[in-house]
């Protein structure tokens, strides 16, 4: 039987006052915009990365939906409302987008590229066996530190939209959170997550298995001496 | 024989995963372990990238704000924000108020500073509308669009993109809307940036309204009719 779930842990944004920070002007106003930036940067990356908005531009466009919230963020009556007005925000920002690139709204593309979805399976069961041999990776030797960040740099490069999916579950969005930012069904979303989390592995388990083979190596110099 | 450890069904494993990553802790259980400490290690290594991230993201943050600081829309909103003649104003009643200064001021010259204060800040037009993604989309804009000078040009895009980076370098407050038939509507509020804005326009070819208010529809070469 499946553990329930918890509620997602992660911050909240209170609406009213960010509006009542952002009209008073000064420090408060600046710590205001601040929050307001964090809060809805990741979740506008994660949903112009999955439309497919070319990498160079996302953050361009992010900034654009930001300055357009912040500008009209007054004149909202339900602070209750506030995610799915950001949500409708970004959508006409990406429609300009791609009127503006002369070319219709790209169609989202279930991310295959030889990933499936049943290969979480795989993926989590020799991931697994890595953990358990290699040597503890949170206190791990700065090589292993340095081939993690390694990975998932080019992981952000070559799957921007798995990376900022993942950035969304590691800051505590839940995955019908996920799937309601996303516009996709929970169904596709959950089905998507599990591909975020097998592609992931698939970029750390060298570094997991060059760290045992270290281990390995130490373990019979110390034998030998 | 050594009994084997139950394995959780494939959704349980994802969930269990999926839980881990998000709170750094998951179901207790011991067929659950692995799962466990293999999603742990992915999001500690996440974290860790999250961070350096962070230092990038702090950047551009920096900049949005600076921005927004100086666009004003950081404070008063826009309807009540004081213009600069009612500060004076307001100014000048405070220290009437105190009664430091103000016989002085209704007894010289400033009776006159007073009435020009009052005739500039009378006249003071309302700013341009917040961005229109904000409100009704473009809504505004387009009821604009029927008024608006008619610009073709081969590549709209471009001269949209080249009008909204000279607009932003000059802190000329504007918005672009797109209208049908991939046309673009430009209004941008010139009163006040000098010369130098509307020197930049002409270059780009685009006429300069006398009244200050830029209200231009950009749209493509119609095609040659075919004989």
């Amino acid at each position: 039987m499946t553990e329930e779930l918890p509620a997602s842990n992660r911050q909240r944004l209170d609406v009213s006052a960010v509006q009542a920070a952002l009209a008073r002007g000064g420090a408060p106003a600046e710590a205001a915009a601040r929050q307001l930036v964090r809060y809805c940067r990741p979740i506008l990356r994660a949903r112009f990365f999955a439309e497919r908005v070319d990498l160079q531009d996302v953050d361009d466009l992010v900034s654009e939906v930001l300055t357009a919230i912040v500008g009209a963020i007054a004149r909202l009556r339900e602070p209750a409302s506030f995610d799915a007005w950001m949500r409708q925000i970004a959508q006409n920002a990406l429609n300009q987008h791609w009127r503006e690139r002369g070319r219709a709204r790209e169609c989202f593309v279930e991310p295959g590229n030889g990933i499936q979805g049943a290969e979480f399976d795989t993926a989590l069961a020799g991931f697994e066996r890595l953990v358990a041999d290699a040597p503890d990776p949170s206190n791990t030797d700065p090589e292993t530190g340095l081939c993690i960040s390694r990975q998932l740099a080019e992981l952000q490069a070559r799957h921007p939209d798995r990376h900022a999916c993942l950035e969304l579950l590691v800051q505590g969005h839940t995955p019908a959170e996920i799937a309601e930012q996303l516009g996709r069904s929970y169904g596709a979303a959950r089905q998507f997550i599990s591909q975020c989390c097998a592609v992931a592995m698939t970029y750390l388990a060298p570094c997991l298995e060059a760290a045992e083979l270290l281990g390995r190596k130490r373990g019979a110099a110390e034998i030998d001496r | 024989m050594k009994p084997s450890t139950p394995q959780p069904a494939d959704d349980d494993r994802l969930d269990a995963f999926v839980q881990v990553l998000r709170s750094g802790d998951g179901p207790q259980r011991p067929e659950h372990e692995p799962t466990r400490a293999a999603a742990s290690v992915l999001r500690t290594a996440l974290l860790r990238a999250g961070e350096q991230a962070a230092a990038d993201d702090a950047q551009r943050e920096d900049a949005l704000i600076a921005a927004w600081q100086r666009e004003g829309l950081l404070g008063v909103e826009a309807s009540s924000r004081p213009k600069p003649a009612r500060s004076i104003l307001s100014a000048w009643l405070e220290r009437l108020r105190s009664g430091t200064g103000g016989a002085r001021w209704l007894t010289s010259a400033s009776a006159i500073a007073l009435v020009a204060l009052v005739a500039v800040y009378l006249p003071v037009p309302d700013e341009p509308a917040v961005p229109a993604e904000a409100s009704e989309p473009g809504a505004g804009a387009m009821r604009g669009a029927e008024q608006a000078v008619r610009l073709e040009v081969a590549d709209p895009a471009a001269l949209v993109s080249q009008l909204e980076r000279l607009f932003a370098e000059r802190s000329v407050r504007y918005r672009v809307v797109a209208g049908v038939d991939g046309a673009v509507v430009v209004q941008a509020q010139l009163t006040g940036h000098g010369d130098a804005v509307t020197e930049a326009l002409r270059r780009l070819g685009v006429p300069v309204p006398s009244t200050g208010r830029l209200n231009l529809l950009v749209s493509g070469l119609r095609p040659a009719s075919s004989p």
